[in-house]
């Protein structure tokens, strides 16, 4: 039985494909198109799905999408009348008390502009160009967090767990916590909008500007140079807790609500309107504009958003523990991609071990789709474990060659032994190392199948890779891939971190050892390697560690301001635009002609 | 069972006549009511001992609304006929059940009627709204056949969608 699951028409399109309930592919449509965060119709994700599985569209026998529009109804009806009733009360006033158009007239001239109702198979049919008749699955349509709660779930190791999803929005919902036992889950309590953890981060990104879709990551970075005392009473003023594990925004500091914010993409990466209100600026100040200097007062405003963040979060997972009893815990949801509050779960809840669905923003809800329908929907035994995030396009050894022939440029030859001893040579002497080898990740983070990895022993690293290839802010932090029988050595936690999802005090007496992915707060996103999910990778820090003594890597994400590499292609295209010095991909390696022992001087292409 | 003289619309879901009716499926209908009772006093028949759980739906729905409503009246126990009776005089008739649909259809009654489209989404069928006297009622109850279906349908159009929605 084959399943396709699709994210589209919101950012980071995705589509997912199993087989008997072993998920076969996942890829998210931006590594094809190289449109970063691409929203729209997955169609290349979608195909490539088709391919990896060796089936064609008519074979698929269940199609769903995580999107239920009909979710909550109710809900939205409501709102929108309410919404619509006090606008209409205020347009009374203004018209003298002949606006006369009553609640749902004005509503719906309103969506008349800018809706167009979306069938999935209609669309599946033109983007695949086959006809719609030929398409015998059967379709589904999952409630946006009921596939993040899937994806948190089903592919997790545990039998029972308590299970929280949590982002921006989805389907009037933003928050949804319950259990997954077996083959059910089931829901205790969801926040509706308009209150959102995910709508106050990226409301503070804004306004610390950073407008982009996907930017808040960039505050996490930032917060440790801050002090989170210094705002973190005007943040308890914007978003409050309440009981049964419930939160509320103050939503005078917020414009979606009222006025709403626009989301647009066309096919491309989605932009968000102004979402902070002006009482932002009553409180903190003028919001500052993209690319002016930061200042102590951003840094500041950063860490106390994140210090509520987590604050909310463990407010959220401490009732759930207590409605639950369970230790086990499940996570997804945009915000669960906020690593630094991931790492701090054990040490403020009583949950005991954690699985993070390495896609956890929406690109990871088709994956969650597949299970929902195969586990939840038609009850079939559980039994994939989703361990790492190896479920892109890979490339043999032949089609590598082939690209490298085709390129014109010199390649070196290694056997499977030679190729991570001779990398990890490199990278001891300093080079700045593409790594492309095996499936490539699927979720934010590059695991060592599609990255740049370099030296952490040196301090100046952190430089040499923003001045050379990722042109990054100055204060965000590098990230370390560390052999996991080491993790207890080197980091003051050692819950595995596979998807490098967690952040982690390094111990303080090896923050000297690897300054280049120690933070200024001394903490460290880190990806604990196993050879079972990653034997390659595995190998070669077992290399750099036997020359080096230290069995970690930095391992950052092999691109340019742009989405991760995916083809042999697009990493040789990487390598010649940047001044990396070697570029492995599976068993070859191209230099920089010229390059010698000693792999920090620049040395420019030939 | 009683009810004052008068116009009203009656709201008829066979989900409540159940001897187990589950409250969500009564949720939808109960908003649509009571967003229309804004115009018009709603009749509403059923068992008397599922009278408990519409008012449990109600006290979920209603928590925290704001708008006015002219009331929505429990009808206890009445029989097949009185109900016949109540639908054939009724300004709107509201609805989940295509029997009472039929019936709208044959007698060129105002109606409503919630269900599923195609797709599975969920829709409202409109017959003989014209027929509505009150001009605001009509109104309403065509913008909000049109809201649900083009909510329920996704507002999500293609590159572009408002976070207010």
């Amino acid at each position: 039985m084959h399943i396709l699951g699709i994210n589209a028409y919101h950012g980071d399109a995705s589509a997912a494909i199993i087989k008997d309930g072993v998920l076969l592919a996942a890829v998210e449509e931006e590594r094809f198109n190289r449109v970063k965060h691409c929203a729209g119709f997955p169609t290349l994700a979608i195909e490539h799905c088709l391919r990896a599985a060796g089936v064609d569209i008519e074979q698929i026998n269940h199609i769903g999408i995580s999107r239920d529009p009909s979710a909550h109804l109710h809900k939205k009806i409501l709102f929108a009348a309410t919404k619509m009733a006090k606008s209409a009360v205020g347009a009374s006033r203004s018209e003298g008390g002949k606006s006369g158009r009553g609640i749902f007239g004005a509503i719906t001239d309103r969506l008349a502009n800018t809706a167009k109702v979306r069938d999935l198979k209609d669309d599946l049919a033109s983007h695949l160009n086959v006809d719609k008749k030929a398409i015998k699955a059967q379709f589904h349509n999952i409630e946006h967090h009921r596939a993040h709660l899937a994806s948190a779930f089903y592919v997790s190791p545990y039998e029972k767990a308590a299970l929280l999803s949590i982002d921006g929005f989805g389907d009037f919902i933003s928050t949804m916590f319950g259990v997954g036992d077996n083959n059910s889950i089931e829901i205790l309590e969801q926040v509706e909008y308009p209150h959102s953890t995910g709508i106050l981060y990226t409301a503070t990104t804004q306004f610390i500007g950073f407008p982009y879709y996907g930017d808040e990551g960039k505050v996490m970075g930032l917060a440790p140079y801050g002090n989170p005392q210094a705002y973190i009473a005007q943040f308890r003023e914007i978003i409050q807790t309440q009981e049964g594990g419930r939160f509320s925004l103050n939503l005078d500091y917020f414009r979606h609500h009222a006025e709403g914010v626009e989301m647009s993409w066309d096919e491309g990466s989605p932009m968000i309107g102004r979402i902070f209100s002006d009482e932002y600026i009553k409180t903190f100040g003028p919001a500052r504009e993209q690319g002016a200097s930061l200042t102590d007062r951003e840094r500041d405003i950063a860490a106390s958003l994140q210090l509520r963040l987590e604050e909310i979060g463990f407010h959220i997972l401490n009732h759930l523990h207590q409605a639950t009893g369970l230790t086990d815990l499940g996570l997804a949801g945009g915000v669960a991609l906020n690593s630094v509050m991931n790492g701090k779960i054990l040490l403020n809840t009583p949950f005991k071990r954690i699985f993070v669905q390495p896609a956890a923003g929406d690109n990871g809800t088709s994956v969650g789709v597949c299970y929902q329908i195969y586990n939840g929907i038609l009850n079939q035994p559980r039994g994939f474990i989703m361990e790492g995030a190896y479920t892109g396009p890979e490339f043999s050894n032949d089609a590598i060659r082939a690209e490298l022939e085709a390129s014109g440029l010199d390649y070196e030859t290694y056997s499977d032994r030679e190729v991570t001893q001779r990398a990890a040579q490199d990278i001891a002497d300093g080079a700045v190392m593409g790594w492309f080898q095996g499936a490539m990740e699927f979720g934010p983070r590059a695991l060592g199948n599609r990255s740049i990895v370099v030296d952490p022993r040196r301090a100046d690293m952190k430089e040499i890779l923003n001045e050379r290839i990722k042109k990054r802010e100055p204060f965000r932090p590098f990230a370390p891939s560390i052999l996991a029988e080491y993790t207890t050595e080197y980091f003051e936690q050692d819950h595995p971190a596979p998807t490098m999802l967690m952040v982690y005090q390094v111990r303080p007496e090896k923050r000297a050892t690897i300054p280049a992915v120690t933070h200024v707060d001394g903490s460290g996103r880190l990806q604990t390697v196993t050879p079972e999910v990653n034997a390659r990778y595995y190998q070669l820090i077992s290399d750099f560690n036997a020359l080096t003594g230290v069995p970690v890597v930095l391992n950052t994400s092999f691109n340019e301001n742009e989405p991760i590499v995916c083809t042999p292609r697009h990493a040789i295209d990487c390598f010649l635009k940047t001044r990396m010095d070697v570029l492995y991909m599976g068993n070859f390696a191209i230099r920089r002609k010229g390059l010698a022992t000693n792999c920090i001087n620049d040395h420019e292409l030939d | 069972m009683s009810s004052e003289t008068g116009a009203y619309a009656i709201l008829i879901t066979p989900e409540i006549q159940q001897a187990q009716p589950e409250k969500k499926d009564l949720l939808l209908p109960l908003t649509l009511a009571y967003l229309l009772s804004e115009h018009i006093r709603f009749l509403f028949p059923m068992p008397e001992e599922n009278s408990r759980l519409v008012d449990a739906a109600f006290d979920e729905l209603l928590k925290g609304m704001l708008l006015k409503s002219n009331g929505i009246e429990y009808l206890k126990n009445c029989n097949t006929q009185q109900q016949q009776d109540f639908i054939t005089s009724a300004e709107l008739i509201l609805t989940t059940d295509v029997e009472v649909e039929r019936l709208a259809q044959e007698y060129q009654l105002p109606c409503l009627v919630l269900g599923r489209n195609a797709q599975g989404e969920t829709s409202v069928r409109t017959h003989s709204i014209n027929k509505i006297k009150a001009e605001e009622l009509r109104a309403q109850s065509l913008g909000c056949a049109q809201l649900i279906t083009v909510i329920s349908g996704g507002v999500l159009s293609k590159g572009h969608f408002s976070l207010s929605w």
